[in-house]
């Protein structure tokens, strides 16, 4: 792999570059809140953060989306699309844990019936990973065998280091927008090199949290009746924070502002909220709480392997951190490999 | 180690009633109330209302746009208690599920005049919410314009007291007519 | 991911069609004919019985229903819509010649090749008729890949029966068809057999014997309707029917319509009863 370092005063000059022919979005301060933004410079651009409160996945399958906007008259209609993306865009500083969970969306958006909307963004964006060094206690992305350091769903990889990055070249695509601005990077020494990894074995080693997934999909597939649903689910408040903040879920609605001009728009929506599967005339197939948690953690460790193969979850310890009332979900896996569903059947 | 009141939710720190307002039993001793005074209480209310009109706009609208539409602060909220909330009304939908300045304003203000009078400042909305919406901000706004239109009144501690928008009164002051 | 030179289109978008004739078949079901404007639209929409599509008007919204018309029969599309909610009342107000959006076809479909050389028993309540007559068409215009058909319709009342005009002078008129019609509750001119589907099915007593049942309606009719085929013996691979869900895309990604692994909207509505015993009660 082609590597290049780069001083933390460069790393600024080269977003400042990439800003003339690309978006920037980064991670910047709103109020005190971090999240993914466009910044206009890199004067704005957060360095130091553990994470975003949202991922990243809302650049990509934005919270509303127009997807056309139409007009209606007498005995006509015409529908225009929502444009592609003006200009390309850089996304700097995405951990390894969102980086994972963008490759579980390429799941649900290529494959059949192919999203063009959220492809074009995602062919068109540069993704900067950010290796962490020092995960917080929530994290347990190592669990779903993502490392904390390093990531091949990125572009182009950075480590800090003393004085500087680390960049791991892993696409063209990621070495076009690292020439906007050649000048700024260096070839590292060996030493730099070993640095970088050293410092990305330190941070595998600093995660404090840790489930084994293994098998939890086999197990839950006998387990949709068990009175465990009942037992965890009176506490759920029903809210959309999990979902909202979790990067792997992506339910959305659809729907139309009214009148003869307008747009169709999609929005998230979460299978934690009332109306989700509530059908015209009333029939509900997940009428409660109940229904609704099992949902949620079903689809996450058995619906979503059983369709693409891989657990939906990265671990990245958002849910941990702000659902009001401490819904855990490496408490369920746990609880799950412990046998209790299958106690508690009993 | 953090210092207590470093830890501690805003909420705790402005709050007056330490000690349950009603029990039968209480465990533990009382604590001593702080002394807060009115001008504390609405401290931040007052500056806000210093603003210039667009100025307020633009606070709000900024803290709007952040707001996820997630609605926890409703449904962790004590006095939101409706058995179907208009937010969730499908047909009709009353309120666009788009999450946009506009649509999240309709949100936040109507969640806000629907627990007026009845906001027992437990600030659980705002100590949940995942994107720091200041909600205890709306919510004692109201609290303050509605003490200086009814007289002041602490919603909860008082059994049989009724909430300013509960009941009529002739003498009602008619202000928005 | 690999750069991409052009936007591909987004699968939410629909094409622009015609509405060009309306029926009213009761008083709240219409069956309306549709026509893509683009021509090349309309014969690119290949699609198999029991398929659905999306119906839009923009400005009201988009619902999910069952395409009736058969393939068989080209240029024109056909669905039948009881009146429930907001897109499908607002449809019920259009006119001839209005403009409409849809987007398809969705879904899997009736497993046809799996009934060359079977009898077939339809069994239908209320606007539950709509995907089987796609089916029935289609088995009346392949008339002998196939073996007796045994149609077993009914409804609230006579007036809630829909396609009554090809019911009686088409399909009955087939030779090797049988037609049973019932409804709830008669009135003044009905003539005709009166009670629920599942009681009048067990009366008509079609064999299992080399035959397939396809049932669609009310839940709660396709639930009697079960038992009664169970009664007959006919085992679960069987018993096909169809399920209904809320749909938003249509396409396998809003995450709306899924029972388990399975998204009604790609790999449903059509189930064989002994599919759904293995997917969790959750519809
Ligand atoms: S699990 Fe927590 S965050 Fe999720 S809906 Fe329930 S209360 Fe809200
Ligand atoms: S909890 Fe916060 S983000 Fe969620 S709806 Fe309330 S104000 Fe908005
Ligand atoms: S309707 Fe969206 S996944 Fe089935």
């Amino acid at each position: 792999m082609e590597h290049k370092v780069i001083s933390r005063e460069n790393l600024g000059k080269w977003l400042d570059t990439i800003t003339r022919e690309y978006d920037l979005i980064a991670p910047t301060l709103d109020d005190d809140v971090v999240l993914f933004k466009e910044v206009k410079s890199a004067a704005r651009v957060l360095l130091d953060y553990n994470n975003t409160v949202l991922p990243a996945k809302d650049h990509f399958f934005p919270q509303t989306e127009t997807v056309f906007r139409f007009k209606a008259s007498a005995g006509q209609l015409a529908i225009e699309p929502e444009p592609p993306l003006a200009r390309p865009r850089v996304l700097f500083g995405v951990r390894p844990c969102d980086l994972k969970s963008i490759t579980l969306l390429d799941h649900v958006f290529d494959g059949d019936f192919q999203d063009g909307q959220y492809l074009d963004k995602r062919a068109r964006t540069v993704l900067v990973g950010l290796g962490c060094n020092s995960p917080q206690p929530t994290c347990f992305c190592g669990s779903f065998g993502i490392e904390p350091g390093s990531s091949p769903a990125a572009d182009l990889f950075f480590t800090e280091m003393e004085g500087g990055y680390l960049v791991n070249i892993q696409s063209e695509k990621g070495k076009e927008a690292l020439q906007k601005g050649w000048s700024f990077f260096a070839d590292p020494d060996a030493g730099q090199v070993k640095e970088a990894s050293e410092r990305a074995a330190n941070a595998k080693k600093a995660l404090k949290l840790s489930v084994d997934p293994k098998g939890v999909k086999e197990e839950l597939d006998h387990f949709f009746e068990s009175p465990y649903w009942d037992e965890i689910s009176p506490k759920c408040l029903t809210c959309g924070i999990c979902t909202y903040i979790c990067p792997t879920c992506h339910c959305f609605d659809i729907n139309d502002t009214s009148g003869q001009a307008g747009e169709r728009f999609r929005c998230w929506d979460s299978c934690m909220f009332t109306d989700f599967t509530r059908m015209a005339g009333g029939h509900n197939p997940r009428p409660t709480k109940k229904e609704r948690v099992r949902q949620r953690f079903l689809h996450k460790l058995r619906y979503f392997p059983d369709r693409y193969k891989e657990y939906a979850c990265v671990g990245c310890g958002r849910c941990l951190q702000k659902c009001p009332v401490h819904m855990d979900i490496t408490q369920i896996i746990s609880d799950v490999k412990g046998g209790k569903l299958q106690n508690a059947a009993k | 180690m953090v210092a207590k009141a470093e830890a501690m939710p805003a909420k705790c720190r402005d709050c007056d009633y330490p000690n349950p307002v009603l029990s039968d039993v209480l465990i533990g001793e009382e604590v001593q109330p702080r002394q807060i005074t009115p001008q504390d209480r609405y401290a931040e209310v007052v500056e806000l209302e210093s603003y210039k009109r667009e100025a307020k706009k633009d606070y709000w609208d900024k803290v709007f746009d952040r707001c996820i539409r997630c609605y926890a602060c409703r449904n962790v909220c004590p006095a939101c208690d409706c058995k179907e909330c208009v937010f969730d009304q499908v047909e009709p939908r009353w309120v666009s599920k788009a999450v946009n300045v506009p649509e999240n304003r309709i949100f936040h203000i109507t969640r806000a005049l629907h627990v007026a009078g009845r906001c027992v400042e437990c600030g659980e909305c705002e100590r949940i919410c995942p994107m720091h919406i200041p909600i205890r901000k709306l919510n004692k706004k109201i609290a303050k314009d509605l003490g200086e239109l009814f007289g002041e009144q602490r919603p909860g501690t008082q059994l049989d007291e009724k909430p300013a928008l509960g009941v009529f009164a002739v003498n009602d002051p008619e202000e928005f007519m | 991911m690999q750069q991409s030179s052009a936007l591909k289109k987004s699968p939410l978008i629909p094409e622009v069609a015609t509405i060009e004739k309306i029926t009213q078949e009761t008083p709240d079901v219409k069956t309306f004919r549709v026509v893509f404007d683009d021509p090349s639209v309309m014969d690119g929409f290949t699609y198999r019985s029991g398929q659905c599509a999306m119906v839009s008007l923009p400005g009201v919204g988009e619902a999910m229903i069952s395409i009736t018309a058969s393939p068989t029969r080209k240029g024109f599309l056909e669905f039948s819509v009881k009146k429930a909610g907001m897109l499908t009342g607002a449809l019920h107000e259009a006119e001839e010649g209005q403009k409409i959006g849809v987007r398809g076809p969705y879904g899997n479909s009736f497993p046809i090749e799996s009934m060359y050389g079977k009898d077939l028993v339809f069994i239908g309540g209320g606007i539950g008729l709509a995907p089987l007559r796609s089916l029935i068409n289609n088995v009346l215009d392949n008339r002998d890949k196939f073996g007796a058909v045994e149609i077993i319709y009914g409804a609230r009342s006579p007036q809630d029966l829909v396609f009554k005009e090809e019911i009686l002078e088409n399909w009955s008129k087939v030779k090797g068809v049988k037609v049973h019609v019932t409804v709830d509750k008669g009135d003044d001119d009905w003539k005709g057999p009166v009670g629920f589907v599942p009681a009048f099915a067990e009366q008509v007593n079609p064999s299992p014997a080399g035959s397939i049942a396809i049932t669609c309606g009310p839940p709660i009719m396709i639930k009697f309707v079960l038992q009664t085929l169970a009664k007959l013996k006919f085992t679960p691979e069987q018993i096909i029917t169809t399920l209904e869900m809320k749909m938003k895309c249509g396409v396998g990604k809003c995450g709306r319509c899924n029972i388990g692994e399975k998204y009604v909207c790609v790999d449903g509505p059509v189930f064989t009863l002994a599919q759904l015993g293995n997917m969790p009660n959750e519809f």
